[in-house]
């Protein structure tokens, strides 16, 4: 060997045997820290850290064993809570993720009026059962802090000798929750999730990456478990279903509206019902002054001039909402066209994007075209006001499409707004849904990622909502709202309640 | 006028008409570019992130930074690899295998780049759950190294075997002859044939959109997904709003304009290897 070649050697060996004496070093763990939280019998005031803390109810004492309010339990220890109800509301079992290492949480499960709790899986017998008093589910604190490896002391009153403080020392257990996020998918939500995701990351510097590559494509990057987060116009089919492997939640964020479009002299705002603009897309109607337009707008002169249709070339979640409100209001558009993300048009030209449409519409005298609602707005195109299924002609707008969602919604949210009965509704009108998968330990994901993700879902579902109006998306109704969040807080990790 | 004279005329036309349409559609591109581009840049366009769809304002310093970064871990990854077997196949002319290898390094050339982009997503992203700009720049790197290994051999080529030889005849090695004669002789066509390659690259899309993802913040680290000129100018291009559409035309003006300077500085470097050779 040469003698430059034994010096590499040397220097490759010294650095191998450096960076095993460095790398073990890197791995100590930081000692463990405590919190103690005070809390006195029958009082709403608590001492958490050395600041004073109001619970949602006082703590009580039944045969000698201190009951505490869920909710406040939860809050002090960062456990995630999820519960059984009966079929009249009432709760029946509440399980509490518990974590009890900074990857890991633990599950204890307790039954209303039961002693037998389970603890990941083992049946563990309580003294005590947990109870509801005023319509609030109270647990007994000592089971709870044991499972934590928590120490409880108790101080009695001196004159009436019954126990008037517990003092709880518990192991704080720091989770790494990151502070960066990827989703993808739908481009229709895209400058709504823009400006959402730019506001959360102001307000918790937590940065969220979401790129519009089609709803087909967050789906796919879901399913390959590319990102956290997957985006969608429409639900997923039983077929996407099943190559998910696993129950994914669909999270809706807005109600979007889609809106026909066209290229007239003089601009006229014209209206339409369903039957005419399927007839017009099935190349039936064909042109302008053709007498079933113009039953439709007394007072405008219609041009004797040839329609030209223009439709999606790309799949596209816009057309999938367009042809499933023609589907569901016309009965021959359902049985000769159907719907779908493309399907192939009787007649028409194709244009990619929302703004190939436009494009192609601007393009062409007497063509018309389908945009979405944020879309036609930005370009000032001119829109047609729609009959819904009430018979009342409605303009697409922020509140009228979000009139579509008031309606009795299943729990699972996977629902069509087309045609809505809300006489206020506008009819082209659709949720768009962020996806996650139910359980959120998978392919290596961490405690703090399925945390960071609860919060954001949690956060788009409230404070976010407001965002919504100013860029042209219609609010969540309420009903849909509390229903996501029952969704949301279904979400699990390891079987576990994931912690707020 | 004979029959031969008239041929020569028209093919002289023809020829020189050709020159002048390449040199119109390039200028043609470039001018609309730039009269579409420049008036939107402003110092904010260089220096800031995107503000959300929508505001007014903003940037493209996070695709400036995503595109500099990827290509250049690119071109460092895909170097090495282009270069020697660029050596390879320069030194072992005529050897069977090395027919091979320059076959193959032509076949990849012509491997369309979504195809690069698909490679990178199903080897690297889905297989590491996780979109970054090291993976686009690893598929950047696919297309790097088969330009790189045909240019090395070819400048490697042009080194006058009589220099070789009188190396060889003073005793040296055949590492010496190869790095003191081959590469150093040649390192400035080497050199340029790196920036041309960096400039191929530098302005691809197809293999981005599978693997850097895009991002809207300022991203400094490769494994997490960042943006690049041409995926902005893709994103921005067709959205709704006018005003991103304007600093799409204004990224296509700084992409065409970096482009076109590292082809300069090839072109550059080329002139003066010929001189030396000369």
């Amino acid at each position: 060997m040469s003698p430059t070649g034994r010096r590499i050697l040397s220097i490759a060996l010294v650095a191998l045997i450096a960076s095993g004496l460095v790398v073990p070093g890197a791995l100590s763990v930081s000692a463990a820290s405590t919190k103690t939280i005070v809390l006195t019998i029958d009082s709403t005031v608590a001492t958490m850290a050395g600041s004073p803390v109001n619970l949602d109810a006082a703590p009580f004492m039944v045969s000698g064993r201190t009951m505490l309010p869920i909710r406040f339990v939860a809050e002090a220890v960062g456990a995630g809570v999820s519960y059984r109800t009966k079929a009249n509301g009432s709760v029946s079992q509440v399980s509490l993720g518990l974590p009890d290492s900074p990857a890991t949480l633990k599950t204890v499960t307790l039954s209303l009026d039961s002693t037998t709790a389970t603890v990941d899986g083992q049946a563990v017998t309580l003294d005590t059962t947990p109870v509801i008093r005023q319509g609030r589910t109270f647990l007994p604190i000592r089971f709870i802090a044991e499972q934590l490896g928590a120490k409880v002391t108790w101080v009695a009153d001196p004159s009436t000798g019954r126990t008037r403080t517990v003092t709880i020392v518990l192991p704080v257990i720091n989770v790494q929750v990151p502070t960066q996020m990827s989703g993808a998918g739908a481009t229709f939500p895209l400058p709504l999730y823009t400006k959402m995701f730019d506001v959360y990351n102001s307000s918790t510097g937590t940065r969220v990456n979401y790129q519009g590559i089609g709803s087909g494509g967050g789906i796919k990057a879901l399913t390959d478990k590319t990102v956290d987060f997957g985006a969608s116009d429409a639900f997923l089919t039983v077929a996407e279903t099943a190559s998910m492997g696993a129950p994914v939640l669909h999270i809706p964020t807005c109600v979007g509206a889609v809106v026909l479009t066209y290229n007239l002299d003089g601009n006229p705002t014209l209206r339409f019902d369903a039957k005419t603009v399927s007839d017009i897309y099935m190349g039936t109607i064909t042109r302008w002054n053709d007498s079933r337009i113009a039953a439709l707008n007394p007072g405008i002169t219609l041009p004797d001039q040839a329609i030209t249709t223009v439709h999606r070339s790309d799949g596209s979640g816009t057309t999938s909402i367009f042809t499933n409100y023609l589907s569901m209001a016309v009965a021959t558009w359902k049985s000769k066209v159907g719907a779908g993300k493309s399907l192939s048009w009787p007649v028409g030209l194709g244009g990619k994007g929302n703004d190939g449409v436009a494009g192609l519409v601007s393009q062409n005298k007497g063509a018309i075209g389908y945009v979405e609602l944020v879309y036609a707005i930005s370009s000032k195109l001119s829109y047609a006001t729609m009959r819904n299924s009430t018979g009342n002609f409605i303009v697409a707008s922020l509140s009228s499409s979000g009139r579509a969602a008031q309606i009795q919604l299943p729990d699972d949210l996977k629902v069509l707004l087309m045609n809505t009965s809300d006489a206020q509704a506008y009819p082209i009108a659709a949720f768009t849904w962020l996806l996650v998968y139910r359980e959120q330990k998978y392919a290596g994901r961490t405690l703090g990622q399925a945390i960071a993700l609860k919060r954001l879902l949690n956060w788009t579902l409230t404070t976010a909502q407001s965002v919504n109006e100013g860029l042209g998306y219609g609010k969540l109704p309420a009903t849909a709202v509390a229903k996501a969040q029952v969704l949301v807080e279904s979400m699990t990790y390891g079987g576990a309640p994931i912690p707020d | 006028m004979t029959g031969r004279k008239i041929k020569n005329s028209v093919m002289g036309v023809l020829v020189a008409a050709s020159a002048v349409l390449l040199i119109a559609v390039l200028a043609v591109i470039v001018w609309h570019i730039f009269i579409s581009g420049v008036k939107y840049l402003n110092w904010n366009f260089f220096t800031k992130a995107p503000t959300p769809m929508g505001e007014s304002g903003g940037g493209v310093f996070n695709a400036i930074v995503g595109t500099f970064l990827i290509t250049l871990v690119a071109a460092a990854i895909g170097t090495p690899f282009g270069m020697f077997a660029g050596i390879y196949v320069a030194e072992h002319r005529g050897l069977r295998f090395a027919d091979i290898v320059r076959l193959g390094a032509d076949a990849l050339q012509g491997v369309p780049s979504i195809v690069i982009g698909i490679f990178g997503y199903t080897f690297l992203v889905a297989r590491f759950r996780s979109y970054s700009a090291l993976s686009a720049s690893v598929a950047l790197a696919f297309m790097f190294v088969p330009t790189t290994a045909r240019v090395t051999e070819e400048v490697l080529n042009l080194v006058p075997s009589g220099l070789k030889e009188a190396a060889y005849a003073l005793g040296a090695r055949r590492s010496s002859v190869v790095w003191n004669v081959g590469i150093k002789t040649a390192a400035a066509g080497i050199t340029s044939g790196l920036l041309t390659s960096m400039a191929r690259i530098a302005g691809e899309t197809a293999p981005l959109l599978f693997t850097a993802f895009g991002s809207r913040y300022v991203e400094w680290n490769m494994l997490r997904p960042m943006s690049a000129l041409p995926l902005q100018i893709y994103i921005y291009a067709s959205s709704p709003y006018p005003a991103l559409q304007q600093q799409a035309w204004s990224a296509a003006f700084v992409l065409v304009l970096l482009i076109l300077l590292l082809q300069y500085g090839a072109k550059h470097l080329i002139a003066r290897v010929l001189r030396v050779k000369a």
